[in-house]
């Protein structure tokens, strides 16, 4: 296998790959990545076992073959050579040379048969989706991932058809819940209830950045593939059942209360500096027209803010945790942000109002 | 009358107390014409005690089997062969404690020897806690048998000196647990430790800081409270031996021993000691532990035996109102290498559902190694007294349904015992259990 290709487009699609390979490897080869020059083509492909990506770019094939190295080796050497550098890659012998102006590098490589097979099983479900409503989908629910592995069915977003017939994107750690909707596209119809694996959406998201257009997805019941431009990314499905989200969603909460979601977010950061590291809890303390959020700790200090809101409910107290109350007000995309309550005790509603496409769930804690 | 001094007074039969003028200590009480009184001109003034419970272990078993009363008793035996504790009988023939098993057996063969239960020891050494802890909250436990207490301040919450709280709750504990306890009352830790030595049992011995440096001048230097075995023999070795050594030492000279400590020792040696009582921080971890009649390999045996411990361990959480967000495995291999493994949680929990799950994943990788054990155990840590509830847990939520049901079982099993509900896990094990005992 021999090929040139100039940096810059060597280093991004292997900026692309290198991502999905862990930094430690119990299966040295996977640890590397494999490369395939062919009619005028490299394509490159990682995986972790469990997720794959794949992708490919114009280069000068003078032979063609196929080889695998360190993903991350190849990846160091790509960025540290010079802009606009002319790199020439050539495998032999069971190692690859790459040179670059007065630069050359030697690594080792493994036999692609050793490499394990890429599932391409069939995914019966089609569909495409824009690359910004993907990325809707993600930035409105991937905060609420729970990291908690003994719950291993709420490590990823649950992407399901829900009962209105919408496409449905929903993520809980058990303390709040995120869940944001879309007019289900067409051919999707069928798909299945998926939960997408938290490195997953991770990668993708990356990937997302910086495309914009049309992404197709493919679903079957374990697996799901995405793919834009020259990129396909293919992620195993979390196998496990999504809790049923839908009791936890509060509907008759009636105490309403509106506040704006920069001053609201400012004061909620500037009263969490005081409670106390361990439980971050934050009281709000709700009367006609006035919130007021206060925090204290065991050490006897303690912090008071009042807010002007929209608030014509009964005298209430209820404690959140600051970090939560942070995430989910930055996550309302507008002005305002509005709660409805129930009681002390029982899950909230937080939206922007109005907004039926996403809504968050948040527990309270005990003050 | 130019001799007449007035003496401090406190009648161990009575239970008077107050000052006499006399020439000399008086020898009986005033009252009651008891001989046994203590009299001490500090009597009032001394705040600092230390309790020891005498020949602990032993004491209960002769509390709960009259028929040893007058019989010598030795606790322990038991794997490693040592006595745990001697009854006073037992001591006449030199058994102590720590002694091996068959030494003391020689020296007093007729002992009866007894396997200690530990855990009903605790369930006593808490009572008798809970007794000290009536008087002041500055209790300090060294040990499962003994305490300082620091009674600064309680004169007029007691309406009476400590001297007097203390013998009363003597008496108290005496009545209510059936154990006699040694009382040491002094100016300060140092002193007091010293002072329940010198009058067991069921003894009141009182050191004053004005006679503290007199007294300790003849004392070894092992008496002081806090100097461990290798700073004795350092001492030793460097010619310290009594506590008037120290006292007379250079201190530069002393300072080659010692190091460090070297005022603090001195300072001892003196009788005089800053250190407060401090009273034993909350638990910092909760667990429970069973040690197997047989190793045990089978990922399915070693389940059954973490569920039953997740049980106890979330009802000891659930009576104490904690809940733990680290939860740790350990299991000792039949080489007697011990492994643990620890799970963080997200959130804090006091569920045995919750426990059990975590318990399992950690112990599956473990169960693979073809490894036997002896010993499993599940404990949490990172203990608070914050019940976070989560979404799952409300509403019908896939954690309400056991939750509801971990409750209901928890209620019936604490009005009509363990055996009344239990998962099908243990039931279907205590079948097989049953018919392995069976001879046919």
């Amino acid at each position: 296998m021999k090929l040139t290709i100039d940096r810059m487009s060597l280093l991004r699609p292997l900026g692309h790959v290198q991502s999905v390979v862990e930094r430690r490897n119990t299966i040295p080869i996977l640890a590397n990545v494999v490369l395939r020059a062919e009619d005028g083509q490299l394509s490159l492909t990682a995986t972790d076992m469990d997720m794959d990506i794949a992708t490919e770019v114009g280069c000068a094939v003078a032979t063609s073959g196929t080889a695998t190295m360190s993903a991350h080796m190849l990846y160091d050497i790509a960025r540290k050579l010079p802009d606009g550098a002319e790199v020439e890659l050539t495998v032999a012998d069971g190692h690859a040379s790459i040179s670059a102006g007065r630069s050359s590098f030697r690594l080792p490589t493994l036999p692609v048969e050793d490499f394990p097979a890429i599932s391409s099983s069939d995914l019966p479900v089609n569909f495409t989706l824009t690359a910004a409503d993907l990325r809707d989908l993600i930035d409105a629910t991937r905060f609420a991932i729970s990291t908690e592995e003994t719950r291993y069915y709420l490590n990823g977003i649950y992407f399901h058809k829900a009962e209105d017939g919408n496409l449905c994107a929903v993520a809980t750690d058990g303390h709040r819940l995120a869940l944001t909707r879309q007019a289900l596209p067409s051919g999707a119809s069928q798909m299945p209830s998926v939960i997408l694996p938290r490195k997953a959406v991770g990668e993708l998201r990356k990937l997302l950045d910086d495309y914009d257009g049309e992404v197709s997805v493919g679903l079957s019941e374990t697996r799901a593939e995405f793919g834009f431009g020259t990129v396909r990314l293919t992620s195993k499905l979390i196998d496990g059942t999504f809790p049923d989200y839908t009791r936890v969603i509060p509907a008759g909460n009636d105490r309403i209360m509106q506040v704006d979601a920069a001053s609201f977010s400012a004061a909620v950061d500037r009263v969490s500096t005081i409670s106390s590291e361990k439980s971050r809890s934050v009281k709000m303390g709700l009367k006609p027209g006035t919130l007021t959020l206060s925090a204290s700790n065991t050490d006897a200090s303690s912090a008071t803010e009042e807010l002007e809101v929209t608030y014509d409910g009964p005298e209430m107290d209820i404690g959140f945790n600051a970090r939560y109350l942070l995430d989910i007000a930055g996550q309302v995309n507008n002005d305002i942000v509005e709660f409805a309550l129930a009681d002390q005790g029982s899950p909230s509603l937080v939206r922007a109002p109005g907004d039926d496409a996403s809504l968050f769930v948040l527990m309270p804690m005990r003050v | 009358m130019d001799d007449a001094k007035s003496f401090a007074v406190l009648c161990r039969e009575c239970g008077v107390a107050g000052f006499v003028g006399a020439p000399k200590p008086p020898a009986d009480c005033v009252v009651c014409q008891s001989r046994n009184i203590r009299s001490h001109p500090e009597l009032f003034d001394l705040t600092i005690a230390h309790i020891d419970c005498d020949a602990f272990y032993a004491s209960i078993e002769k509390r709960d089997h009259p028929d040893l009363l007058n019989k010598p008793v030795i606790v322990g035996g038991g794997d490693r062969g040592v006595v745990a504790a001697a009854c006073y009988i037992a001591r006449q023939y030199g058994v102590r404690s720590a002694m091996p098993a068959w030494q003391a057996l020689k020296r007093c063969p007729d002992a009866v020897v007894i396997k200690p239960r530990m855990a009903h020891y605790t369930k006593v050494s808490r009572q008798i806690r809970d007794h000290m802890l009536s008087l002041t909250p500055l209790v300090q436990s060294l040990s499962i048998d003994e305490a300082f207490l620091d009674l600064s301040g309680t004169q007029k919450y007691h309406k009476c000196s400590p001297a007097e709280a203390l013998m009363r709750l003597q008496k108290h504990i005496y009545a209510d647990i059936g154990i006699t306890v040694s009382i040491g009352l002094g100016p300060n830790k140092s002193l007091a430790k010293m002072a329940s030595d010198r009058d067991k049992p069921n003894g009141f011995f009182v050191i004053g800081a004005a006679e503290a440096e007199t007294w300790l001048a003849p004392q070894p230097v092992s008496v002081l409270f806090g100097i461990g075995k290798a700073t004795i023999k350092k001492l030793h070795s460097a010619g310290y031996h009594s506590c008037a050594d120290l006292v007379a030492a250079n201190e530069r000279h002393l300072a080659a021993v010692l190091g460090s400590q070297t005022r603090q020792i001195m300072a001892l040696a003196k009788g005089i000691d800053q250190r407060p009582v401090t009273p034993e921080r909350a638990a910092k971890s909760v667990s429970n532990e069973t040690t197997f009649s047989r190793d045990l390999s089978a990922f399915t045996d070693l389940e059954a035996a973490l569920e039953r411990l997740c049980s106890k361990l979330a009802k000891r959480l659930k009576a104490s109102q904690l809940t733990g967000a680290t939860v740790t495995l350990k299991l000792k291999r039949s080489d007697h290498r011990i492994v643990t493994r620890s799970h963080s949680l997200e959130t804090p929990t006091d569920k045995a559902h919750i426990l059990f799950d975590v318990g399992r994943r950690l112990l599956v990788p473990e169960t693979k190694k073809q490894l036997s054990y002896r010993l499993l155990g599940i404990g949490v840590s990172h203990l608070d007294h914050l019940t976070t509830q989560t979404l799952f847990e409300y509403n019908g939520g896939v954690d309400d349904k056991r939750n509801r049901l971990e409750a209901a079982m928890d209620q019936l099993q604490s009005k009509l015992g363990d055996r009344i509900i239990q998962s099908g896990r243990q039931f279907s094990r205590q079948q097989s259990d049953n018919a392995d005992d069976d001879p046919a």
